[in-house]
Protein backbone atom coordinates (compact mmCIF):
# COMPACT_ATOMS: atom_id res chain seq x y z
CA UNK A 1 0.00 0.00 0.00
CA UNK A 2 1.23 3.55 -0.92
CA UNK A 3 1.91 5.02 2.10
CA UNK A 4 1.51 8.71 3.22
CA UNK A 5 5.46 9.38 2.24
CA UNK A 6 4.27 9.43 -1.10
CA UNK A 7 2.00 11.98 -0.65
CA UNK A 8 4.86 14.31 0.62
CA UNK A 9 6.90 13.45 -2.41
CA UNK A 10 3.94 14.85 -5.01
CA UNK A 11 3.77 18.18 -2.23
CA UNK A 12 7.31 18.48 -2.99
CA UNK A 13 6.89 17.74 -7.11
CA UNK A 14 4.29 20.34 -6.55
CA UNK A 15 6.55 23.14 -4.87
CA UNK A 16 9.17 22.13 -7.96
CA UNK A 17 6.29 22.87 -10.04
CA UNK A 18 6.09 25.91 -8.83
CA UNK A 19 9.21 26.85 -9.26
CA UNK A 20 9.39 25.96 -12.75
CA UNK A 21 5.88 27.74 -13.82
CA UNK A 22 7.72 31.24 -11.29
CA UNK A 23 11.02 30.68 -13.14
CA UNK A 24 9.31 30.54 -16.84
CA UNK A 25 8.48 34.19 -16.51
CA UNK A 26 12.46 35.01 -16.72
CA UNK A 27 12.92 32.50 -19.48
CA UNK A 28 12.32 32.67 -23.39
CA UNK A 29 9.28 31.16 -24.33
CA UNK A 30 9.89 31.31 -28.00
CA UNK A 31 12.61 32.02 -30.26
CA UNK A 32 13.15 32.89 -33.70
CA UNK A 33 16.37 32.85 -35.46
CA UNK A 34 17.41 33.49 -38.92
CA UNK A 35 20.82 31.98 -40.51
CA UNK A 36 22.43 32.14 -44.05
CA UNK A 37 23.70 30.29 -46.22
CA UNK A 38 27.05 30.18 -44.20
CA UNK A 39 25.79 29.31 -41.07
CA UNK A 40 25.88 32.46 -39.60
CA UNK A 41 23.23 33.57 -37.38
CA UNK A 42 21.29 36.97 -38.80
CA UNK A 43 18.68 37.55 -36.45
CA UNK A 44 17.34 36.74 -33.26
CA UNK A 45 14.33 37.10 -31.30
CA UNK A 46 13.10 35.65 -28.14
CA UNK A 47 9.48 36.19 -26.77
CA UNK A 48 8.93 36.18 -23.05
CA UNK A 49 5.31 37.19 -21.65
CA UNK A 50 6.64 39.74 -19.22
CA UNK A 51 9.43 41.22 -21.66
CA UNK A 52 7.70 40.83 -25.30
CA UNK A 53 10.14 40.78 -28.03
CA UNK A 54 13.92 40.72 -26.94
CA UNK A 55 16.75 40.40 -29.61
CA UNK A 56 20.51 40.01 -28.89
CA UNK A 57 21.46 42.62 -31.67
CA UNK A 58 22.02 46.33 -31.22
CA UNK A 59 19.12 48.30 -32.44
CA UNK A 60 22.12 49.21 -35.12
CA UNK A 61 20.87 46.11 -37.07
CA UNK A 62 18.66 46.92 -39.62
CA UNK A 63 18.35 43.28 -41.40
CA UNK A 64 17.83 41.98 -37.69
CA UNK A 65 15.00 44.63 -37.19
CA UNK A 66 13.62 43.79 -40.54
CA UNK A 67 13.36 40.28 -39.78
CA UNK A 68 11.23 41.01 -36.22
CA UNK A 69 7.92 38.94 -35.78
CA UNK A 70 5.21 40.99 -35.59
CA UNK A 71 4.39 42.22 -32.40
CA UNK A 72 1.85 40.58 -29.52
CA UNK A 73 1.12 40.49 -26.36
CA UNK A 74 -0.46 38.66 -23.60
CA UNK A 75 -2.24 40.88 -21.29
CA UNK A 76 0.24 41.48 -18.49
CA UNK A 77 -2.72 41.57 -15.69
CA UNK A 78 -2.99 37.83 -16.80
CA UNK A 79 1.04 37.25 -15.91
CA UNK A 80 0.22 39.34 -12.69
CA UNK A 81 -2.51 37.07 -12.16
CA UNK A 82 -0.84 34.20 -12.44
CA UNK A 83 1.93 35.17 -10.41
CA UNK A 84 -0.05 35.92 -7.51
CA UNK A 85 -2.14 32.36 -7.43
CA UNK A 86 1.65 31.02 -7.65
CA UNK A 87 2.17 33.12 -4.29
CA UNK A 88 -0.97 31.79 -3.01
CA UNK A 89 -0.59 28.23 -3.98
CA UNK A 90 3.10 27.94 -2.53
CA UNK A 91 1.67 29.27 0.80
CA UNK A 92 -1.25 26.79 0.49
CA UNK A 93 1.14 24.13 0.16
CA UNK A 94 4.20 25.00 2.28
CA UNK A 95 1.61 26.35 5.26
CA UNK A 96 -1.95 24.39 4.55
CA UNK A 97 -0.82 21.26 4.79
CA UNK A 98 -4.16 19.15 4.14
CA UNK A 99 -3.51 16.38 6.35
CA UNK A 100 -2.47 18.22 9.57
CA UNK A 101 -5.13 21.30 9.10
CA UNK A 102 -8.20 20.69 11.05
CA UNK A 103 -11.11 22.20 9.99
CA UNK A 104 -10.96 20.64 6.50
CA UNK A 105 -13.38 23.25 5.48
CA UNK A 106 -11.15 26.03 6.39
CA UNK A 107 -9.22 24.60 3.42
CA UNK A 108 -11.11 25.24 0.33
CA UNK A 109 -10.58 28.73 -0.89
CA UNK A 110 -6.97 27.24 -1.19
CA UNK A 111 -8.36 24.04 -3.06
CA UNK A 112 -10.29 26.34 -5.51
CA UNK A 113 -6.84 28.66 -5.68
CA UNK A 114 -4.85 25.53 -6.99
CA UNK A 115 -7.41 24.42 -9.44
CA UNK A 116 -7.67 28.24 -11.15
CA UNK A 117 -3.44 27.93 -11.29
CA UNK A 118 -4.40 24.60 -13.22
CA UNK A 119 -6.98 26.64 -15.68
CA UNK A 120 -4.06 29.25 -16.10
CA UNK A 121 -1.64 26.60 -16.65
CA UNK A 122 -3.78 25.59 -19.30
CA UNK A 123 -4.67 28.51 -20.37
CA UNK A 124 -0.99 29.58 -21.07
CA UNK A 125 0.16 26.34 -22.78
CA UNK A 126 -3.00 26.30 -25.32
CA UNK A 127 -3.40 29.94 -25.66
CA UNK A 128 0.07 30.71 -26.28
CA UNK A 129 -0.16 28.93 -29.40
CA UNK A 130 -3.06 29.05 -30.65
CA UNK A 131 -3.98 32.80 -29.74
CA UNK A 132 -0.45 34.01 -30.74
CA UNK A 133 2.02 32.15 -32.07
CA UNK A 134 -0.13 30.87 -35.31
CA UNK A 135 -1.87 34.05 -36.33
CA UNK A 136 1.02 35.73 -36.34
CA UNK A 137 3.18 32.76 -38.58
CA UNK A 138 5.22 31.18 -35.99
CA UNK A 139 5.45 27.98 -35.84
CA UNK A 140 4.86 25.62 -33.49
CA UNK A 141 6.61 23.27 -31.72
CA UNK A 142 9.99 23.56 -33.66
CA UNK A 143 10.54 23.88 -37.57
CA UNK A 144 13.07 24.60 -39.94
CA UNK A 145 12.35 26.50 -43.44
CA UNK A 146 14.59 27.03 -45.88
CA UNK A 147 13.88 30.10 -48.44
CA UNK A 148 15.56 29.26 -51.71
CA UNK A 149 15.69 32.67 -52.84
CA UNK A 150 17.01 34.85 -50.28
CA UNK A 151 18.85 31.16 -49.32
CA UNK A 152 18.08 32.40 -45.23
CA UNK A 153 17.16 29.55 -43.13
CA UNK A 154 14.51 30.17 -40.75
CA UNK A 155 14.45 28.50 -37.09
CA UNK A 156 11.14 28.12 -35.21
CA UNK A 157 11.36 27.12 -31.75
CA UNK A 158 8.97 26.93 -28.16
CA UNK A 159 12.13 28.15 -25.88
CA UNK A 160 12.86 26.99 -22.01
CA UNK A 161 10.18 28.95 -20.40
CA UNK A 162 7.48 27.38 -22.46
CA UNK A 163 9.12 24.14 -21.82
CA UNK A 164 9.16 25.22 -17.95
CA UNK A 165 5.24 25.64 -18.04
CA UNK A 166 5.19 22.01 -19.39
CA UNK A 167 7.35 20.57 -16.87
CA UNK A 168 5.21 22.89 -14.02
CA UNK A 169 1.72 21.76 -15.45
CA UNK A 170 3.16 17.67 -15.26
CA UNK A 171 4.57 18.39 -11.32
CA UNK A 172 1.56 20.79 -10.31
CA UNK A 173 -1.02 18.57 -11.94
CA UNK A 174 -1.50 15.83 -9.58
CA UNK A 175 -0.87 17.14 -6.23
CA UNK A 176 -4.13 19.84 -7.28
CA UNK A 177 -6.87 17.62 -8.01
CA UNK A 178 -5.25 15.69 -5.08
CA UNK A 179 -5.80 18.30 -2.92
CA UNK A 180 -9.26 19.79 -4.09
CA UNK A 181 -10.94 15.98 -4.10
CA UNK A 182 -9.30 15.80 -0.46
CA UNK A 183 -10.94 18.71 0.87
CA UNK A 184 -14.17 18.82 -1.09
CA UNK A 185 -14.66 15.12 -1.10
CA UNK A 186 -14.03 14.75 3.02
CA UNK A 187 -15.95 17.90 3.74
CA UNK A 188 -19.15 17.39 2.23
CA UNK A 189 -18.83 13.72 3.39
CA UNK A 190 -18.55 15.36 7.12
CA UNK A 191 -21.38 17.78 5.88
CA UNK A 192 -23.65 15.78 4.67
CA UNK A 193 -23.89 13.09 7.36
CA UNK A 194 -24.04 16.13 10.44
CA UNK A 195 -26.79 17.64 8.39
CA UNK A 196 -28.73 14.73 7.46
CA UNK A 197 -28.38 13.69 11.38
CA UNK A 198 -29.53 16.95 12.65
CA UNK A 199 -32.40 16.98 10.00
CA UNK A 200 -33.21 13.63 10.75
CA UNK A 201 -33.50 14.40 14.95
CA UNK A 202 -35.35 17.01 14.26
CA UNK A 203 -37.88 15.21 12.04
CA UNK A 204 -38.27 12.44 14.22
CA UNK A 205 -38.79 14.85 17.65
CA UNK A 206 -42.71 15.54 18.29
CA UNK A 207 -43.17 19.15 17.36
CA UNK A 208 -44.21 21.57 20.16
CA UNK A 209 -45.70 25.08 19.75
CA UNK A 210 -44.59 26.66 22.40
CA UNK A 211 -45.99 29.76 21.64
CA UNK A 212 -48.94 28.88 20.78
CA UNK A 213 -49.35 26.96 24.34
CA UNK A 214 -48.13 30.13 26.05
CA UNK A 215 -50.87 32.40 23.86
CA UNK A 216 -53.67 30.27 24.79
CA UNK A 217 -53.31 30.52 28.19
CA UNK A 218 -52.61 33.55 28.05
CA UNK A 219 -56.33 34.01 26.42
CA UNK A 220 -57.73 31.75 28.74
CA UNK A 221 -56.51 34.45 31.49
CA UNK A 222 -57.26 37.23 30.46
CA UNK A 223 -61.08 36.29 29.93
CA UNK A 224 -61.34 33.44 32.05
CA UNK A 225 -63.11 31.36 29.71
CA UNK A 226 -63.17 27.74 30.07
CA UNK A 227 -64.00 27.34 26.68
CA UNK A 228 -61.24 27.88 25.04
CA UNK A 229 -60.02 24.51 26.09
CA UNK A 230 -61.57 22.92 23.26
CA UNK A 231 -58.68 24.40 20.89
CA UNK A 232 -56.42 22.84 23.18
CA UNK A 233 -55.19 20.47 20.34
CA UNK A 234 -52.04 19.43 22.01
CA UNK A 235 -54.32 17.66 25.20
CA UNK A 236 -55.45 15.29 22.91
CA UNK A 237 -52.11 13.80 23.60
CA UNK A 238 -53.33 12.13 27.05
CA UNK A 239 -56.55 10.51 25.51
CA UNK A 240 -54.51 9.23 22.58
CA UNK A 241 -52.10 7.44 24.66
CA UNK A 242 -54.93 6.15 26.99
CA UNK A 243 -56.64 4.67 23.56
CA UNK A 244 -53.14 3.03 23.27
CA UNK A 245 -52.76 1.31 26.92
CA UNK A 246 -56.50 0.15 25.85
CA UNK A 247 -55.54 -1.61 23.24
CA UNK A 248 -52.63 -2.82 24.33
CA UNK B 1 -33.54 21.04 19.66
CA UNK B 2 -32.78 24.96 20.81
CA UNK B 3 -32.26 24.28 24.31
CA UNK B 4 -32.03 28.14 25.73
CA UNK B 5 -35.50 29.08 23.58
CA UNK B 6 -36.87 26.07 24.96
CA UNK B 7 -35.94 27.27 28.38
CA UNK B 8 -36.68 31.19 27.83
CA UNK B 9 -40.42 29.49 26.66
CA UNK B 10 -40.81 26.64 29.08
CA UNK B 11 -40.42 29.30 31.78
CA UNK B 12 -43.00 31.72 30.56
CA UNK B 13 -45.47 28.50 30.00
CA UNK B 14 -45.18 27.17 33.77
CA UNK B 15 -45.71 30.80 34.85
CA UNK B 16 -49.11 30.92 32.89
CA UNK B 17 -49.80 27.94 33.66
CA UNK B 18 -49.40 27.94 37.29
CA UNK B 19 -51.66 31.31 36.74
CA UNK B 20 -54.59 28.97 34.74
CA UNK B 21 -53.66 25.97 37.25
CA UNK B 22 -53.56 23.79 34.32
CA UNK B 23 -50.90 21.44 34.93
CA UNK B 24 -52.45 18.88 32.93
CA UNK B 25 -50.74 20.96 29.72
CA UNK B 26 -47.27 21.28 31.36
CA UNK B 27 -47.36 16.85 32.06
CA UNK B 28 -48.24 16.82 28.50
CA UNK B 29 -45.37 18.86 27.24
CA UNK B 30 -42.69 17.68 29.86
CA UNK B 31 -43.32 14.15 28.63
CA UNK B 32 -43.31 15.49 24.90
CA UNK B 33 -39.97 16.96 26.02
CA UNK B 34 -38.96 14.25 27.68
CA UNK B 35 -39.13 12.00 24.75
CA UNK B 36 -38.29 14.36 22.13
CA UNK B 37 -34.71 14.51 24.22
CA UNK B 38 -34.38 10.78 24.00
CA UNK B 39 -35.20 10.59 20.62
CA UNK B 40 -32.00 12.80 20.35
CA UNK B 41 -30.05 10.49 22.81
CA UNK B 42 -31.21 7.99 20.66
CA UNK B 43 -30.28 8.52 16.98
CA UNK B 44 -26.73 9.90 18.27
CA UNK B 45 -26.18 6.53 19.30
CA UNK B 46 -27.52 5.23 15.86
CA UNK B 47 -30.59 3.81 17.47
CA UNK B 48 -33.65 4.48 15.81
CA UNK B 49 -36.29 6.95 16.77
CA UNK B 50 -39.25 5.78 19.53
CA UNK B 51 -41.85 4.62 17.79
CA UNK B 52 -44.74 6.58 18.36
CA UNK B 53 -46.86 5.15 15.84
CA UNK B 54 -46.47 2.01 17.13
CA UNK B 55 -47.18 3.01 20.49
CA UNK B 56 -43.83 2.76 21.97
CA UNK B 57 -43.67 4.22 25.31
CA UNK B 58 -41.09 6.39 27.08
CA UNK B 59 -39.91 3.72 29.44
CA UNK B 60 -40.41 0.88 26.38
CA UNK B 61 -37.70 3.20 24.59
CA UNK B 62 -35.12 4.02 27.52
CA UNK B 63 -34.79 0.10 28.44
CA UNK B 64 -34.00 -0.41 24.68
CA UNK B 65 -31.31 1.94 24.62
CA UNK B 66 -29.92 0.71 27.68
CA UNK B 67 -30.81 -3.24 26.39
CA UNK B 68 -28.27 -1.95 23.08
CA UNK B 69 -25.94 0.20 25.47
CA UNK B 70 -25.63 -3.07 27.27
CA UNK B 71 -25.36 -5.35 24.19
CA UNK B 72 -22.38 -3.33 22.73
CA UNK B 73 -20.77 -1.78 25.67
CA UNK B 74 -21.62 -3.70 29.09
CA UNK B 75 -23.10 -0.34 30.24
CA UNK B 76 -26.48 0.83 31.11
CA UNK B 77 -27.27 5.21 30.56
CA UNK B 78 -30.61 5.17 32.60
CA UNK B 79 -30.91 4.14 36.17
CA UNK B 80 -33.29 1.44 36.22
CA UNK B 81 -34.64 3.78 39.57
CA UNK B 82 -35.38 6.47 36.30
CA UNK B 83 -36.87 4.11 34.28
CA UNK B 84 -39.45 3.02 36.89
CA UNK B 85 -40.40 6.63 37.80
CA UNK B 86 -41.33 7.44 33.99
CA UNK B 87 -42.94 4.05 33.71
CA UNK B 88 -45.02 5.05 36.88
CA UNK B 89 -45.68 8.84 35.60
CA UNK B 90 -46.84 7.38 31.79
CA UNK B 91 -48.79 4.84 33.28
CA UNK B 92 -50.69 7.55 35.65
CA UNK B 93 -50.99 9.91 33.13
CA UNK B 94 -52.32 8.00 30.48
CA UNK B 95 -55.19 6.05 33.27
CA UNK B 96 -55.60 9.93 34.58
CA UNK B 97 -56.09 12.03 30.86
CA UNK B 98 -53.41 13.93 31.74
CA UNK B 99 -54.00 14.39 35.49
CA UNK B 100 -50.92 13.73 37.60
CA UNK B 101 -49.83 14.86 40.58
CA UNK B 102 -47.74 18.09 40.65
CA UNK B 103 -44.82 16.11 42.47
CA UNK B 104 -44.76 13.72 39.08
CA UNK B 105 -45.01 16.62 36.85
CA UNK B 106 -41.66 18.19 38.34
CA UNK B 107 -39.66 14.93 38.00
CA UNK B 108 -40.34 15.06 34.61
CA UNK B 109 -39.11 18.14 34.45
CA UNK B 110 -35.96 17.31 36.89
CA UNK B 111 -35.95 14.20 34.29
CA UNK B 112 -36.04 16.61 31.09
CA UNK B 113 -33.05 18.53 32.29
CA UNK B 114 -31.19 15.46 33.37
CA UNK B 115 -31.27 14.07 30.22
CA UNK B 116 -30.53 16.85 28.00
CA UNK B 117 -27.52 17.03 29.91
CA UNK B 118 -26.08 14.22 29.52
CA UNK B 119 -23.47 14.93 26.68
CA UNK B 120 -24.29 12.11 24.31
CA UNK B 121 -20.79 11.63 21.70
CA UNK B 122 -22.66 12.13 18.14
CA UNK B 123 -21.30 8.69 16.20
CA UNK B 124 -21.83 10.34 12.84
CA UNK B 125 -18.95 12.88 13.39
CA UNK B 126 -15.24 12.40 13.97
CA UNK B 127 -14.42 11.11 17.33
CA UNK B 128 -11.70 13.64 19.25
CA UNK B 129 -8.79 11.33 19.26
CA UNK B 130 -7.13 13.39 21.96
CA UNK B 131 -8.88 11.03 24.36
CA UNK B 132 -7.16 7.95 22.73
CA UNK B 133 -3.64 9.92 22.84
CA UNK B 134 -4.37 10.75 26.45
CA UNK B 135 -4.89 7.13 27.24
CA UNK B 136 -1.91 4.94 27.88
CA UNK B 137 -3.25 1.82 27.09
CA UNK B 138 -3.76 3.24 23.90
CA UNK B 139 0.02 3.63 22.83
CA UNK B 140 -0.13 0.29 21.96
CA UNK B 141 -1.12 1.24 18.67
CA UNK B 142 2.58 2.57 17.76
CA UNK B 143 3.56 -0.90 17.27
CA UNK B 144 1.30 -1.53 14.53
CA UNK B 145 2.06 1.84 12.93
CA UNK B 146 5.78 0.74 12.74
CA UNK B 147 7.57 3.17 14.27
CA UNK B 148 8.81 0.16 16.80
CA UNK B 149 10.86 -1.88 14.58
CA UNK B 150 13.10 -3.55 16.79
CA UNK B 151 9.37 -4.59 18.91
CA UNK B 152 8.44 -5.63 15.81
CA UNK B 153 10.71 -7.62 14.60
CA UNK B 154 10.69 -10.05 18.62
CA UNK B 155 6.93 -10.02 18.79
CA UNK B 156 4.88 -12.30 16.38
CA UNK B 157 1.94 -10.02 15.33
CA UNK B 158 -0.50 -12.24 16.54
CA UNK B 159 0.40 -12.66 19.43
CA UNK B 160 1.04 -8.70 20.00
CA UNK B 161 -2.61 -8.45 18.80
CA UNK B 162 -3.89 -10.93 21.39
CA UNK B 163 -1.80 -8.92 24.32
CA UNK B 164 -3.57 -5.36 22.74
CA UNK B 165 -7.16 -6.99 22.64
CA UNK B 166 -6.40 -8.49 26.62
CA UNK B 167 -5.24 -4.62 27.42
CA UNK B 168 -8.55 -3.16 25.91
CA UNK B 169 -10.56 -5.57 27.62
CA UNK B 170 -9.15 -4.55 30.87
CA UNK B 171 -9.53 -1.11 30.48
CA UNK B 172 -13.03 -1.81 29.30
CA UNK B 173 -14.16 -3.48 31.85
CA UNK B 174 -13.19 -0.74 34.06
CA UNK B 175 -14.71 1.61 32.09
CA UNK B 176 -17.89 -0.49 32.14
CA UNK B 177 -18.00 -0.44 35.96
CA UNK B 178 -17.24 3.08 36.09
CA UNK B 179 -19.76 3.86 33.49
CA UNK B 180 -22.61 2.07 34.96
CA UNK B 181 -22.09 4.12 38.34
CA UNK B 182 -21.96 7.34 36.60
CA UNK B 183 -22.53 8.31 32.88
CA UNK B 184 -19.56 10.63 31.75
CA UNK B 185 -19.10 11.53 28.14
CA UNK B 186 -15.49 11.18 27.97
CA UNK B 187 -15.24 7.56 29.30
CA UNK B 188 -18.21 6.53 27.19
CA UNK B 189 -16.31 8.02 24.16
CA UNK B 190 -13.06 5.66 25.33
CA UNK B 191 -15.53 3.05 25.09
CA UNK B 192 -16.44 3.53 21.40
CA UNK B 193 -12.77 4.32 20.62
CA UNK B 194 -11.92 0.90 22.09
CA UNK B 195 -14.64 -0.89 20.20
CA UNK B 196 -13.45 1.05 17.30
CA UNK B 197 -10.47 -0.23 17.70
CA UNK B 198 -10.92 -3.88 18.55
CA UNK B 199 -13.10 -4.09 15.52
CA UNK B 200 -10.64 -2.66 13.65
CA UNK B 201 -8.03 -5.09 14.83
CA UNK B 202 -10.56 -7.92 14.15
CA UNK B 203 -10.86 -6.69 10.20
CA UNK B 204 -7.47 -6.28 9.37
CA UNK B 205 -4.75 -8.77 9.50
CA UNK B 206 -2.74 -6.16 8.00
CA UNK B 207 -2.00 -5.27 11.06
CA UNK B 208 -3.43 -1.69 10.46
CA UNK B 209 -5.74 -0.14 12.94
CA UNK B 210 -8.50 2.23 11.22
CA UNK B 211 -9.54 5.07 13.54
CA UNK B 212 -12.04 7.83 12.72
CA UNK B 213 -10.44 11.07 13.42
CA UNK B 214 -7.90 13.44 11.67
CA UNK B 215 -7.49 13.33 8.32
CA UNK B 216 -3.97 11.41 8.52
CA UNK B 217 -5.53 8.48 10.55
CA UNK B 218 -8.39 7.85 8.19
CA UNK B 219 -7.69 4.59 6.44
CA UNK B 220 -10.31 6.18 3.38
CA UNK B 221 -7.99 8.97 3.14
CA UNK B 222 -4.83 6.80 3.31
CA UNK B 223 -6.59 4.56 1.02
CA UNK B 224 -7.24 7.65 -1.31
CA UNK B 225 -3.22 8.11 -1.59
CA UNK B 226 -2.77 5.76 -3.81
CA UNK B 227 -5.17 7.87 -6.69
CA UNK B 228 -2.53 10.68 -6.70
CA UNK B 229 -0.50 8.34 -8.99
CA UNK B 230 -4.11 8.15 -11.60
CA UNK B 231 -3.08 12.08 -11.63
CA UNK B 232 -0.31 12.42 -12.63
CA UNK B 233 -1.20 9.72 -15.66
CA UNK B 234 -4.06 12.04 -16.15
CA UNK B 235 -2.47 14.87 -16.07
CA UNK B 236 0.05 13.60 -18.55
CA UNK B 237 -2.40 12.42 -21.07
CA UNK B 238 -4.19 15.75 -20.89
CA UNK B 239 -1.17 17.58 -21.63
CA UNK B 240 -0.15 15.42 -24.81
CA UNK B 241 -3.41 15.30 -26.43
CA UNK B 242 -3.67 19.34 -25.62
CA UNK B 243 -0.56 19.71 -27.61
CA UNK B 244 -1.40 17.07 -30.36
CA UNK B 245 -4.29 19.74 -30.43
CA UNK B 246 -2.55 22.76 -31.12
CA UNK B 247 -0.45 21.01 -33.81
CA UNK B 248 -3.64 19.69 -35.41
CA UNK B 249 -4.89 23.24 -35.21
CA UNK B 250 -1.21 24.51 -36.35
CA UNK B 251 -2.06 22.22 -39.60
CA UNK B 252 -6.04 23.77 -40.41
CA UNK B 253 -4.06 27.30 -40.19
CA UNK B 254 -1.15 26.18 -42.13
CA UNK B 255 -2.25 23.29 -44.22
CA UNK B 256 1.37 23.02 -46.35
CA UNK B 257 2.89 22.12 -42.87
CA UNK B 258 0.75 18.85 -42.85
CA UNK B 259 3.67 16.66 -43.66
CA UNK B 260 6.31 17.93 -41.44
CA UNK B 261 3.69 18.15 -38.44
CA UNK B 262 2.63 14.81 -38.84
CA UNK B 263 6.10 13.46 -36.79
CA UNK B 264 4.68 15.90 -34.06
CA UNK B 265 0.81 14.74 -34.48
CA UNK B 266 1.80 11.03 -34.21
CA UNK B 267 4.45 12.08 -30.97
CA UNK B 268 2.06 13.77 -28.86
CA UNK B 269 -1.53 11.75 -29.70
CA UNK B 270 0.37 8.57 -29.43
CA UNK B 271 1.67 9.30 -25.94
CA UNK B 272 -1.51 10.28 -24.99
CA UNK B 273 -2.86 7.40 -26.34
CA UNK B 274 -0.48 5.64 -24.54
CA UNK B 275 -0.95 7.28 -21.28
CA UNK B 276 -5.34 6.97 -22.08
CA UNK B 277 -4.46 2.71 -22.25
CA UNK B 278 -1.86 3.10 -18.91
CA UNK B 279 -4.79 5.40 -16.92
CA UNK B 280 -7.40 2.82 -17.66
CA UNK B 281 -5.60 -0.13 -17.22
CA UNK B 282 -4.62 1.98 -13.74
CA UNK B 283 -8.24 2.78 -12.87
CA UNK B 284 -9.39 -1.01 -13.31
CA UNK B 285 -6.68 -2.24 -10.69
CA UNK B 286 -7.61 0.79 -8.67
CA UNK B 287 -11.34 -0.58 -8.60
CA UNK B 288 -10.34 -4.28 -7.93
CA UNK B 289 -8.04 -3.21 -5.08
CA UNK B 290 -11.16 -0.72 -3.21
CA UNK B 291 -13.05 -3.82 -3.40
Amino acid sequence: MITAKTRQYFRIMYVLGLLFAFVSFFLEWYIYQVYDSHNSLKSYWSYNPVTGWTTLFSENSTFNYTLKPKTFQIPIALTILYIIILVVSAYTVIFRDVEQYDPLEKLTFHAYANMFLLILMLFYIFAFPVFYLLPNDLYFPFLLVKDKDTELIYHYSIGPGYFAQLLSFIFVFPYAIFYYYTVTGFRSQEYSAKKKVSQYINDVQEPIDMDTLIAREQLKLKFNDESLDYLEELEEYPQQLTKRRQRI
Amino acid sequence: MNYELIDIKLKSLIRVCKQTHNYRKLATVGLLLVGNVLDEIGVKLGIRPRNKEGNETIFQYMHLVNSILHHNFKIYLFQEDAIQSIKTTELLFSKNRGNIPLELISQIYEFFYEFRTLEIPNLFEKLDLEVIAQNSEMRAFSFFSGNTVHSKRKLNHQKLKEVIMHGFQEQEGQLQKELNEEYDREKFEKMIAFKNAKHAMQQYDGGKIMLRGKLKDNLIYQCSIPNIFGYLIFGLLLLFLMLGVIVAIQTIYHPQLTAQMSLFTLLFFGTGSFFFLLYRQYSKKAVVVSQ
